[in-house]
Parts: C-alpha cells; structure tokens; sequence
C-alpha cells in the first residue's frame, strides 16, 4: 500500500508565540503538492510500548491481474456463447482473457478470425495442415484450407467462470 | 551527437480500431463520423478509393456511402482511447523518450539509438504494435521532427517501403522533399501555401532551398523554424511532459435544436461537471467560469449568440460549485424563441489545488466539498461513468438533445457489459 506525501517548499515559520504577519500567511498556504514522493504505508500505530513486529514486512495485496492479465496491454477479453469447447473448461458465459501478443502454438486455445468470423477453438498444426478442434464431442474438427480466411487473433491465457454457470 | 526522431502514425486509427472487432469488414470500405454523426473523419484505404473526401458532411456522401456498401461508424472515443493508451505503452517499451503528439501519433526521441540499424528498429516497432494491439503503424524517421513527419507520410504512401522509411541519407532526404508537396509540409496552413505557391515555392524541396533572406523577410518565427528543420537543423524538442492545460473547454453541438431552458441547464450542468472531473485530474482549479450558448448559423433561423463570464469566489474543482456558478450564467443569458445548437462551458485561470487562495467572504465548505468529490471520483472509478450525477445534469430519458450516434460500436475494451462476445 502506498501513500502520497506532500513535501512542504519551505519551512513553515508559524510557531507559537511569534506573531503573524502578511508573509507568513503566503506561506502557511504554499504547500507545494505537485511533488508527490510515494513511501510505504506501515499498518501499525505508533504508540506507546513495543512496535509491531509485522512492520518489518511491507504490506502488498495481491495483484489478481498477474494471473489474469500478466500482459495488459496485449490482453482483450470477450465472451463465449456456445457449448463447443466444454471439454476445455470453457462453459456457456465464460469470460477469456485473449493475449493478442502471444505467438499460437500447436494445442493452444486460440480466438480466431474464419472467413470474417470470430471462433474459439484448439489450434492443432499437423505438419502442413491446421485443424481447429472443438472440445466437445458433439463437434467435428474444421480443416483449414488455403481458400479460407484465416487468421489467429490471439491466444486464450485466462478462463473465467462462475461455478454456477456449469 | 546528431538528434534524430521517429514519427509513429496509426494508420486511418479509428478504423483500424473497429476493424479489430469485426474480421468481416477487413476489406470493406469503412468510414467513421465526427461527434454528432456530421463529417467523415476516418477512412479505410477502400472508402478513401471511392473518392470519399476527408471531412465530408455525411449528408452530402450518404447516398454514395449507401450506393457503395460503405459501413458507417459514429466516433466511439472510448475505444479509440483505450487502443490509443496500448499504442503508446507499446512504444513505451522501445524508448522512454516519447511524446504523444494526438491520439494517434507519437514522436520517439532516437538519438542515442544511431548506432542501430533503424529499418530493422523501426519495421521491429511496427510488428510489435501489430501484435500487441492489431493496430497498424507507419514510421518515419530523421534527423528532425518535420523531416520525420515527411519520413512517415511517405511511408504510408509508397508500397515498396512497406510503412517504414528512414531518411538518413542526403540523396533520400532529397528525393523525399522534391516528392512533398508545400501544404503536406508539417506547420503549413493553407493560407501559406497559397503564398509560397504564388512565390514559385512548390515543393518541401523548393522551400528548404528558399534564400535566407528571402525567409526573413516573409516567414514568421514558425517558418523560419520549418525551414531549418527541413535543412536537418532540429529546433523542436521531444516534449516528454504534457503541460497541464491553461483553459478547459467543454461543448457539443446538440442532436436537436433546443429551446427550452430546462433542457441547456441539463446540458450545461452536464458539461461545468465534466469540466470539473478534468481539472480534478490534473489537479487543479478553475478562477473564472464562462458559458456561451449559439444558435445554428447555416440554418435560416433567428441567430443569437451570447456568452457570460463568472468569477468565482475561491477557485474550485467541485461538480457542485462549477454546475452552480454555470446554471446562473446560463440563466442570465437564455432568451426564449431561439433554437440552440450549440453550448458550452469554459474553465480558466487554473492553478494548482495546493495553492488555491481562501476567501473570506465565501461561506462554501470547501473541505466537505473536497470529500465528497473525492468520494464521487472513487465510485466513478469503480461503478463507471455517471454512476452518481447532480440532480441538475438529468435522466437519461430526458435527453433528446443528446448528440446522435446512428452507428456506434460496443466499448469492446472499456466496458464489461460491452465485452466481445464470440459464438463457439
């Protein structure tokens, strides 16, 4: 956790007992917070008695998006709507996270453009041939053939549920 | 040591940023509209074949468009912003020294970079961008930010150069020139290029070539400047901070003319918060506070047009005083039996938070003010975009004036509910 501390430009010379004049007053105003340095926050108060032995541990919470996004700026997310890759944890309504950086590798989940569509399939390269398999047996892998248009738009890195989606 | 710059320019941005959602149109003609649906602004390399002309009233094209198969977008800024953001992050990872020029251009300071092979760098940045974010880039690079600018419009240009040129080489950077025509040369208006024409100056080429007296005695400061620079001479630095703006402006034009004073209050209440969530972003507060409201002045109608300006007590950043202090200019300069096109608020004399001089006089809670404003920000940040508004700014139902946007796309990247959703 992280605090914002505003550094004074000059001393402030209000003290008790001296008298204030015009000067002083500017000031007591100009407190320069444009310059912000950040330090780390300790949880503890200070207080009379012995410190808190967690003080020499700095508080971070954790970062959900370094599972989820290790890469935003190349990640997109969109949603399924379909049942064709339910083998593949990927229910009804899920949410993927697509990294549009990542190079596709054979037997990756992969978001793909198919003749102007948007599909979501297992890439599979066999020698010369690309193959896009549902994971469900319902389905029939597709053949990609050289007349087609094809295209990967990114690879799937993250599935996202709701356990009562399944 | 030599300075040299790169120019990384999106190309046609806005509709490379709805063709990343829609594969189908990849090789259709698209265009997109300014605010209000009024003129084309972006073209695909298709639309701009048919002859679609930049800046185009969309009434005057419609038929064309339809005739054409053309896909029409409304500017959907929140896409476009968002694609801009992961652009120039993108970039960020190949230099620091980087400004951001507009939403779609960026100058890249390369000078410590010349021991590279710059084609290499530069088609390695272009690839890179691609991938991260299915934007396509172009880039020029040279020794100065006018001479990279012409690198890049050739670039786009030019088929062989494949959306990368380096301009290192005196013959090149010649050839170039003689190939720029004068208003394409960066800092130009139309104005000057009618004069330069008219002087016998055609050419990037010619104007570079222009005698130094000649310049001094008929170019402003600007163009001497320009000159230099199309010599290879830099005058203009990588400006790595953007200075906190002077004046803020908020204004649109309406979908439909209004009348009715409730209505403008909406609007402009509308508008002085929107001010102020600006200046609470680069941390600042506003003195002085104007409002101007105009009738249309190419409809055949009563035309007024009137402005008010207000001096606030102590300089603010809060929704509540800035909606306040417009509503009552707004009301002093309404007259009734006018159709309004058009309003706006302007903010002024900005300063920092941190020094803004108490009043007195002025009796405003500022502190609570701050609090709450803190405490809207937070929820904004959270629950989106006008999860909490002042009363004043009105219900979505009541907006007829709204701008319109016929053909606008989902918030693909900024917005959950807006997620692309994929059919498997």
């Amino acid at each position: 956790m992280l605090i914002y501390l505003a550094n004074t430009r000059k001393n402030m010379r209000l003290t008790a007992g001296n008298r204030l004049d015009e000067n002083d007053i500017i000031e007591f105003i100009n407190i320069d917070l444009t310059q912000s340095t950040c330090l780390p926050f300790y949880a503890s108060r200070i207080s009379a008695g012995f410190p808190s032995p967690a003080d020499n541990y700095l508080e971070f919470s954790i970062n959900i998006n370094e599972i989820i996004a290790p890469n935003p700026v190349s990640t997109f997310f969109v949603q399924v709507n379909g049942d064709s890759m339910i083998d593949a944890h990927i229910p009804q309504k899920a949410i993927l996270a697509v990294d549009k950086a990542l190079a596709a590798k054979h037997n990756d989940i992969v978001v793909c453009c198919l003749d102007g569509d948007f599909t979501v399939k297992r890439l599979i390269l066999e020698g010369k041939e690309v193959w896009l398999k549902p994971e469900n047996c319902k389905y029939r892998p597709i053949a990609v053939t050289p007349e087609m248009d094809f295209r990967v738009w990114g690879v799937v890195i993250t599935v996202m549920y709701n356990p009562k989606d399944i | 040591m030599k300075p040299l710059f790169a120019l990384v320019d999106c190309n046609n941005f806005y509709v490379s940023c709805e063709r990343l959602f829609r594969p189908d149109l990849g090789k259709k003609p698209v265009v997109v509209l300014s605010n209000n649906d009024g003129c084309i602004i972006s073209r695909s390399d298709e639309a701009k074949a048919l002859g679609i002309k930049m800046g185009a009233p969309l009434f005057l094209v419609h038929d064309l468009l339809k005739k054409e198969g053309v896909h029409i977008f409304s500017s959907n800024y929140e896409l476009y912003g968002d694609l801009s953001f992961r652009v120039t992050e993108t970039l960020r990872q190949f230099t620091p020294q980087i400004e951001i020029y507009s939403i779609d251009e960026s100058f890249l300071d390369l000078t410590k970079y010349f021991f590279l092979n710059l084609k290499i760098y530069a088609e390695n940045l272009r690839n890179t961008v691609r991938k991260n974010t299915g934007i396509p880039v172009s880039v020029g690079i040279s020794y100065t930010k006018t001479l990279a600018k012409i690198a890049n419009r050739l670039a786009k240009k030019s088929e062989k150069a494949g959306g990368v040129l380096v301009l290192t080489d005196e013959r090149h950077i010649d050839a170039a020139l003689k190939r720029t025509a004068i208003e394409d040369v960066w800092g130009v208006g139309r104005q000057y290029a009618k004069f330069f024409r008219a002087s016998g100056i055609y050419t990037a080429h010619d104007l570079k070539n222009a005698q130094d007296a000649w310049i001094q005695k008929h170019g402003t400061v600007v163009m001497r400047r320009t000159v230099q620079e199309l010599r290879g001479i830099s005058c203009l630095d990588i400006e790595l901070m953007q200075p906190d703006k002077k004046g803020i402006c908020t204004s649109r034009s309406f979908g439909k003319s209004v009348t009715n004073l409730g209505a403008l209050q909406e609007a402009i209440a509308i508008y002085a918060s929107s001010c102020a969530k600006k200046l609470r972003k680069q941390k600042s507060c506003a003195k002085v506070l104007k409002v101007f409201v105009k009738t249309n002045k190419y409809a055949d109608t009563l035309q007024y047009f009137n402005s008010k300006e207000i001096i606030l007590p102590t300089a603010s950043n809060s929704d509540l005083e800035l909606v306040k202090y417009a509503t009552k200019a707004l009301n002093e300069i309404y007259k009734e039996g006018y159709l309004y096109k058009k309003a706006g608020v302007i903010v002024t004399e900005l300063m920092p938070e941190s020094n803004v001089q108490l009043n007195l006089l002025d009796t405003t809670d500022h502190l609570k003010h701050n609090n709450l404003m803190a405490a809207i920000d937070e929820i904004t940040r959270k629950l989106g975009k006008n999860a909490v508004t002042i009363a004043q700014q009105g219900t979505k139902e009541s907006k007829d004036w709204h701008p319109i946007k016929e053909y606008v796309s989902p918030c693909y990247t900024t917005r959950l509910k807006d997620i692309l959703t994929i059919h498997i």
